[in-house]
């Protein structure tokens, strides 16, 4: 199990690592368009749809690294005055209440949108491009999965410090 | 499937973000999960296919991708060390004032907030660069915090801003139009922290002593006014590149987001403050705020759907048509009251979410400007951010603060400029018209 979680916590990290580069894409293809735009007065219709995809991307696949690094706003007021064991136990219900159940329905909800997608071959509606949007609604399931990997990593862990009273 | 009616769900929905909330999970999968479990008591799993559209409409949004390239920027300025000279030089321009450091954190984040969009950079940066220097003068801690807390939260409303830009997305309004109308409220309530600090130090020194003559004399004034002047040529130039573009209309606010990371990029070479370990660690910094907030936008989307879907939009808007009896000042009364209890609870980007689909229609009934609302909004939302229990700014200061700063002493701080936050949304409430001048010059 231990290797397992340590596994599951690398894919996060992994991802989030490679998808942080899509920020410097976007934004290298948007000074690229403003310039021949402008510039040169030659615009190119796919530079605002690939910019889409890739924003997506990056903000989507940079979830389960942000849960990792616990990076995912909440309010801690009552949740860090409580004992340790409790915090876990607070974790192990909202896990399973909230967590659990969105990531499970977006990766069952997201998987059908994109398998329509794909067997449809979608175009996007101004430059005609194929792929982008078929890619575009992959991206769901797989960060519902990543999510969801992750998160039953940190629950994992919970469950452990509940049950044997230490650190897993 | 159950049926309940749309009141209980409400109420239950709104309840359970609560409770939720106050168990410390991250509020983006609160609200997804809260959508889960109405969503599947009221339709079934049929009715939550909508989901994944929803989600796409975020991602397939040339508005919205605005989002991340003006974190990046800030991140990039924030370490290209543009308001850490700013600052330096006017504390020695301001200091032999009474509470001038405070002031100068006041105008540092004005000027900053002119070439950011978010509240962290303009935080982050005074609470490690002016924090320690206030307290090393012997400022008032609360003062220090709340000074700091307030003038970052200016980044967010004063343009470029990533509050607007989300407003815009949602309304349908210009975000053009809607950056030239932030200008005024965020010049006004600048103005009144600075009035508030001259005011509150003039009468207790002690609260915010001025420089000490050996300070004092170590620069003359001639050259203190020279280097704020240089250290002013950055800044303004970011602006002129970023919002001028914008508001000329040479750019949309996506373009220019991008065109400005790439020139705070420029900056930070300038200033030789360029390295891969530091670029490597703004670029994933930035991703992790980005994904932070982004994803309180798919949970919030998510929650929404639903909550419209049960008919919560209607449980809502009968509420409060009720309890305005009629009075249109009443009723937008009742709904900035609404978003300020909410400002407390959730971030803005969820009461956008939650609220605007329920608010606007009444706006419109009510014959009130759209703009002019959402201006008013966007000042209402500043208190979201200094508001406990959730509050950006709060979190960001204490992230960084140094520990004899304690929660308490933040809180004591922030409590008068929430209030005159206040002051400055009733001035834009009762004075539409100066609030609409500029948005009104371009079409």
């Amino acid at each position: 199990m231990r290797g397992l979680l340590q596994v599951f916590d690398k894919i996060s990290d992994w991802a989030g690592r490679v998808a942080m580069w899509a920020l410097l894409f976007v934004t290298g293809i948007v000074v690229y368009e403003v310039f021949t735009r402008r510039v040169l007065h030659s615009p190119h219709v796919w530079t605002y749809e690939v910019i889409t995809l890739f924003y997506g991307f990056h903000f989507m696949i940079l979830a389960a690294y942000t849960l990792l690094k616990r990076g995912h706003v909440s309010i801690d007021i009552i949740y860090n005055r409580l004992s340790r064991k409790k915090q876990a136990l607070l974790d192990v219900i909202t896990y399973l209440l909230f967590f659990f159940p969105f990531m499970i329905i977006l990766i069952k909800v997201g998987t059908s949108s994109a398998v329509a997608s794909w067997a449809t071959y979608e175009m996007t509606l101004t430059a005609r491009l194929p792929l982008v949007l078929p890619a575009m609604k992959t991206i769901t399931p797989i960060t519902a999965s990543l999510l969801l990997i992750q998160g039953f990593s940190l629950f994992y862990r919970r469950i452990f410090f509940l049950v044997k009273g230490e650190d897993f | 499937m159950f049926d309940l009616s749309p009141a209980l769900v409400t109420f239950l929905m709104f309840a359970g973000l609560l409770i939720g909330l106050f168990m410390g999970h991250p509020l983006a999968f609160i609200l997804g999960g809260l959508a889960v479990i109405f969503g599947l008591m009221s339709w079934g799993v049929a009715g939550l296919f909508v989901f994944a559209n929803r989600i796409v409409g975020i991602m397939d949004n040339f508005i919205l991708a605005a989002i991340p390239m003006f974190i990046f920027m800030a991140n990039l300025l924030q370490h290209s060390g543009v308001a850490d000279n700013l600052f330096l030089s006017l504390r020695y321009l301001l200091g032999p004032v009474r509470g001038g450091v405070a002031m100068a954190v006041v105008v540092v984040c004005t000027v900053f907030a002119a070439c950011t969009g978010v509240i962290g950079a303009s935080v982050v940066t005074m609470a490690l660069l002016a924090l320690p220097m206030m307290l090393k003068y012997g400022y008032d801690k609360s003062l220090a915090a709340g000074t700091i807390c307030a003038g970052g939260t200016l980044g967010i409303l004063i343009p470029p801003s990533i509050m607007l830009v989300l407003m815009g997305d949602q309304t349908g309004l210009s975000v053009g139009k809607l950056f030239l109308g932030g200008l005024f409220p965020g010049v006004i309530l600048s103005f009144l922290y600075l009035t508030y600090i001259a005011i509150v130090c003039g009468r207790r020194p002690e609260l915010g002593p001025p420089l000490s003559m050996e300070e004092r004399m170590a620069v003359p004034v001639r050259k203190r006014i020279s280097m704020a002047a240089v250290n002013l040529v950055p800044p303004t130039l970011l602006i002129i590149g970023v919002l001028g573009s914008i508001f000329s209309g040479i750019a949309t606010p996506t373009e220019a987001s991008g065109v400005g990371a790439f020139l705070a990029l420029l900056m930070t070479i300038a200033y030789r403050r360029f390295s891969w370990q530091m670029f490597k660690e703004v670029v994933l910094s930035t991703g992790r705020t980005v994904s932070m907030v982004m994803l309180v936008l798919v949970g919030a989307s998510c929650f929404t759907g639903v909550f419209l879907g049960i008919g919560g939009g209607d449980v809502l808007t009968d509420l409060i048509m009720t309890l305005g009896m009629g009075n249109k000042w009443l009723i937008l009364f009742i709904m900035m009251l609404i978003i300020f209890i909410l400002g407390a609870l959730i971030d803005w980007i969820g009461i956008i979410y939650i609220t605007f689909p329920i608010f606007l229609p009444i706006v419109d009934k009510l014959g009130f400007d759209q703009l002019w609302f959402v201006i008013c909004v966007s000042v209402n939302l500043q208190n979201s951010f200094l508001t406990p229990p959730f509050g950006y700014a709060l979190f960001y200061l204490k992230g960084v603060a140094p520990p004899e700063v304690t929660t308490e002493a933040i809180y004591k701080g922030i409590f008068p400029f929430i209030i005159l936050m206040l002051i400055g949304l009733s001035i834009c409430i009762l004075f539409p018209s100066w609030v609409l001048y500029l948005p009104n010059l371009i079409k």
